[in-house]
């Protein structure tokens, strides 16, 4: 299990951000508070994406074995997409 | 990463071992996977078998459906057709989408997964071949009764998706609607069970040495799309579950007069909804990634990328719901962050584009007929999801809601994302399971006429909705100008059935089946399924050294087929396979495998009649056939349910396995732990369904019963819990007696039933029914799903102490207690979870 929480660490950091920013808009509909909690939330969850995503690179170098390599690769690439779609999906509470 | 088992594989170099095998052995595998003659054969569970009429039935609803289509695009041609009476042509279009998405194509990837995952993991089947046997008949009686409703004016009428408040009872008065209900919830349950048996079997029964990174691309699909299922079913069948109940017994989910809300249907409709069509997609995109490999003879490009892509998807898509309810007056920021999120989701599938067109483009790719379905699936996918990013735009989105743009846009998606994919597949792995290939020729001409027809039927049907057509209307007035493209999509749509009539014509000219004397390996493909294979899979198990096992040792498979790998022979007389590790694949133990039987083909039919005889309201015989329906599956689980000797058997080089364990490590363990995720889903989504309808009607709530409930409500659920636990720990104390671990789980259902009763009549007595607002529904409904639970707690602990009585109940430790110990913990867990939300929520009296 904790295998699988590693390597889909990016996306379950990308969901958690996105049902919270869904609540936010549900409760505060789009107001300033809303807009407030959204960058706030944005900012944590993309932090932790991407200290996941240089970390899991980093032991991805140093991994013994190709399999140990290919699971650090993947769970880096996977938090790095996760941050990018984290800023994304942020963006519209900036532009609306 | 720490080492997963204590598995040496320092072991896997004795493979290939050499040397005589010895007299018999392989006599001795046939017997054990010898499929039964006569009318016995539909009792058989072979994956090869069950799989096959899989297929075959979900491309005959394919058919069906397709012709209702075709009645629809006549009745369209010309203005003021009378093909088709408006009530009708309601029951066409709900058929037409209902049976493509619920009874074609995802059954239809399930099934292409029960055919090719066992042969491509190199398994000997999938980990509960009587489970693919349930769903496969639970499927196959269900749907035929669902369609047959068709024939006597019943059928379901109110659109594939079902929106209330036109299928309530005001608007929906007959039984139309609750065919489709009772109908689609049954086949979800369906669904699921295949769900599960897909997770199992690709994450523990892989070959030796596959590890995740060299498994094929298409068991990465299949465990993307079973996970996929097993978070967004479970919101469909609450929603089901939910009309229904407003249906049968006025209870006002949806009804906002009285503290429901429409909108709440849309959400978990919707929550499902999107991520289906990932659902279909995924396997299909996972099939085309091998087949490209193949048909270009070289390596898939960026095959980690693809695996990464699989994954996006598999997140991304479950936050794109609420693209389908712009129009629904949502605050502005949560249409931004759906947007967004929609717009996200296009660029996985960008990605496996690409890695398409690389791989082509690299290697030397001869224009067959799979390939033709590759390429012209990939084209049509493109346009398809340029629309949608398209319609991803909410201005652009409101424009042209509900119009035959967005038909024409899904058609795209789905025809040249799953369609052309899965007729690629027909081709491409047709010489596995018949004695003939299908012909190139004929499938050229069955390519070119689908392709134009396609392109035919639905480029100019953009046209037709960007005029203004809306969907879902049986006929239009003259002198709009939507003669010309109707009448186009029309002819095209003939064109297309001609191609699909072609394509019947020459499965009957060359499609013979066959096991062990197939066409085989016809393209040259690279991975294990193209093993020499009978009705046991394959020979012996190999150690997996790379993503293209064929193209990497040309001499496997004939070492494959002299045994000189795991699993030579029948170890112990039985049919069995090897449980590896999840990540590594490491052998774990030997799984004794369940032969043919009628008792899944009968707990199928009388699943279905419960559900169908439900519909006509017909409740005696519905519950005569429920019990039938339980007694059918106890016998099959007491069958299944050996008594145990645990031991240790050669696999192959003197490597000993165990033959039973339990806990966390065994298969079974990990398939009630994804039911389980199946019903905390459920019990998740309930509880959005509760505060989404106390957040947008609060003026209906009130305080539900006294609050000196709670604790004891609260401390009984979690006794239950416990009480099942320490019955587990009691099973491993050499000192306990024979009785006293099953006593201390009889005890837990005991006070499991007598909590739900108190909390029941509590609530009964506080005055809140179920008629009463949505509050009291949603109350009602979460209480409901409890004492299902409790019920089904009962029956498991019964049946155990029946076993405990025969002394079947093996220590220190055993699987049935293990399950049963599971499912009661989860249950109490789940009603004090319950218990929580509805009486703090808005405040105890």
């Amino acid at each position: 299990m904790r295998a699988w929480l590693y390597l889909l660490g990016g996306m379950l950091i990308w969901a958690i951000d996105f049902f919270a920013l869904y609540i936010v808009a549900s409760v505060f509909h789009t107001s300033g508070t809303a807009r407030l909690i959204t960058l706030a939330v944005t900012l944590l969850c993309l932090c932790a994406a991407a200290w996941l995503a240089r970390s899991a690179w980093r032991r991805a170098g140093a991994a013994p074995n190709p399999f140990g390599r290919w699971t650090h690769k993947l769970a880096a690439w996977t938090a790095a997409a996760a941050s990018v779609a984290i800023v994304w999906q942020g963006l519209p509470a900036l532009l609306i | 990463m720490s080492p997963e088992t204590s598995f040496d594989p320092a072991l896997y170099g004795r493979f290939p071992t050499s040397g005589d095998r010895p007299a018999g052995e392989l006599a001795e595998l046939e017997r054990a996977w010898r499929v039964p003659s006569g009318w016995a054969r539909l009792t058989a569970v072979n994956n090869n078998y069950v799989g096959l009429w899989y297929v075959a039935t979900a491309f005959l609803f394919f058919l069906l459906a397709g012709v209702l289509a075709l009645v629809m695009r006549v009745q369209l041609a010309l203005p003021l057709q009378g093909v088709l009476p408006q009530e009708t042509y309601n029951q066409f279009f709900t058929m037409h989408g209902t049976l493509m998405m619920f009874l074609f194509a995802v059954p239809m990837v399930e099934a292409l997964g029960v055919v090719l995952l066992p042969q491509m993991l190199a398994a000997r089947d999938l980990p509960f071949p009587r489970l693919s046997a349930y769903a496969f008949w639970a499927y196959f009686v269900g749907g035929l009764c669902f369609f047959a409703s068709l024939f006597f004016g019943l059928a379901p009428d109110g659109g594939w998706f079902m929106y209330p408040p036109l299928t309530s009872t005001a608007f929906s008065p007959g039984i139309n609607a609750d065919f489709w209900l009772l109908g689609i919830g049954f086949i979800e349950i369906s669904a699921i069970a295949g769900a599960i048996e897909i997770i199992v079997g690709v994450l523990r029964t892989r070959a030796p040495g596959m590890t995740l990174a060299r498994m094929p691309i298409f068991a990465w699909g299949m465990l993307v799309f079973a996970a996929m299922i097993v978070v967004a079913f479970p919101s469909v069948i609450l929603g089901t579950l939910l009309l229904e109940l407003e249906r049968a017994l006025n209870w006002p989910f949806f009804d906002p007069t009285r503290g429901g809300d429409p909108l709440l249907w849309q959400h978990l409709f919707w929550f499902f909804g999107h991520p289906e069509v990932y659902i279909i997609f995924l396997p299909a995109s996972a099939l085309v990634s091998m087949m490209v490999s193949t048909l270009a003879r070289t390596r898939l490009v960026g095959h980690d990328l693809i695996v990464l892509a699989f994954l996006a998807t598999g997140f991304i898509s479950f936050g794109v719901w609420a693209h389908h309810m712009f129009a629904t007056g949502m605050p502005m920021l949560s249409v931004g962050f759906f947007s967004a999120a929609s717009m996200a989701v296009s660029v996985p599938a960008g990605i496996q584009v690409f890695a398409w067109i690389a791989t082509l483009a690299i290697g030397k790719p001869v224009f067959n007929t799979p390939t033709l379905f590759v390429v012209g699936g990939l084209f049509t996918f493109v346009l398809g999801g340029v629309t949608g990013v398209m319609v991803a735009m909410v201005p652009f989105n409101w424009q042209v809601h509900d119009t035959h743009f967005i038909v024409a846009h899904l058609h795209y998606v789905l025809i040249g994302g799953m369609v052309f994919p899965m007729f690629a597949t027909f081709y491409h792995w047709s010489g596995m399971t018949s004695r003939r290939a299908l012909s190139e020729r004929m499938g050229k001409w069955v390519f070119w006429l689908m392709f134009a027809g396609m392109q035919v039927i639905f480029l100019p049907m953009h046209l037709t909705g960007l005029m203004g057509m809306p969907r879902r209307v049986y006929t239009y007035l003259p002198g709009r100008d939507l003669e010309v493209t109707n009448m186009i999509s029309t002819a095209g749509a003939f064109v297309f059935a001609m191609g699909v009539l072609l394509f019947l014509v020459d499965l009957a000219r060359n499609f013979r089946f066959s096991i062990d004397d197939n066409a085989g390996n016809v393209y040259g493909a690279g991975t294990l399924e193209w093993l020499p294979t009978g009705t046991y899979s394959t020979r012996s198990i190999p150690i997996v050294t790379s993503l293209y096992p064929l193209w990497d040792d040309a001499n496997l498979a004939e070492k494959v087929e002299q045994g000189r790998y795991f699993l030579p022979g029948a170890a112990h007389g039985r049919r069995e396979t090897l449980i590896t590790s999840p990540l590594r694949a490491e052998p774990e133990y030997v799984q004794t495998m369940p032969g043919p039987s009628a008792w899944p083909l009968l707990a199928a039919i009388f699943t279905a009649g419960f559900f169908l005889i439900l519909t006509v309201q017909a409740y005696a015989a519905a519950i005569a056939s429920g019990i039938l329906a339980v007694i059918a599956l106890l016998r099959w689980l007491w069958q299944t349910d050996r008594p145990v000797h645990p031991g240790h058997v050669d696999v192959g080089a003197g490597i000993m396995l165990p033959t039973y364990v339990t806990g966390p490590r065994s298969h079974g363990w990990w398939a009630m732990i994804i039911l389980l995720i199946v019903i905390g889903m459920m019990l998740l989504m309930g509880t959005f369904s509760f505060l989404y309808l106390y957040g947008v009607h609060p003026q209906f709530w009130r305080p539900g019963p006294p609050a000196g409930w709670l604790p004891p409500i609260l401390m009984g659920y979690l006794l239950a819990a416990g009480l099942a636990v320490f019955g587990r720990a009691l099973l491993a104390r050499k000192r306990s007696t024979l009785w006293s671990p099953a006593s201390a789980m009889m005890f837990a259902g005991a006070i499991l039933t007598a909590v739900f009763l108190v909390d029941l009549s509590s609530w009964r007595a506080s005055g809140l029914t179920g008629e009463a607002s949505g509050q009291g529904a949603i109350v009602h409904m979460f209480l409901a799903l409890q004492g299902m639970l409790v019920a089904i707690a009962a029956v498991m602990i019964v049946y155990l102490a029946f076993r405990n009585a025969r002394g079947l109940v093996t220590r220190p430790r055993n699987n049935s207690f293990d399950l049963v110990t599971l499912f009661t913990g989860y249950t109490g867990l789940q009603g004090a979870a319950i218990t929580l939300l509805t009486r703090l929520v808005p405040g105890a009296a």
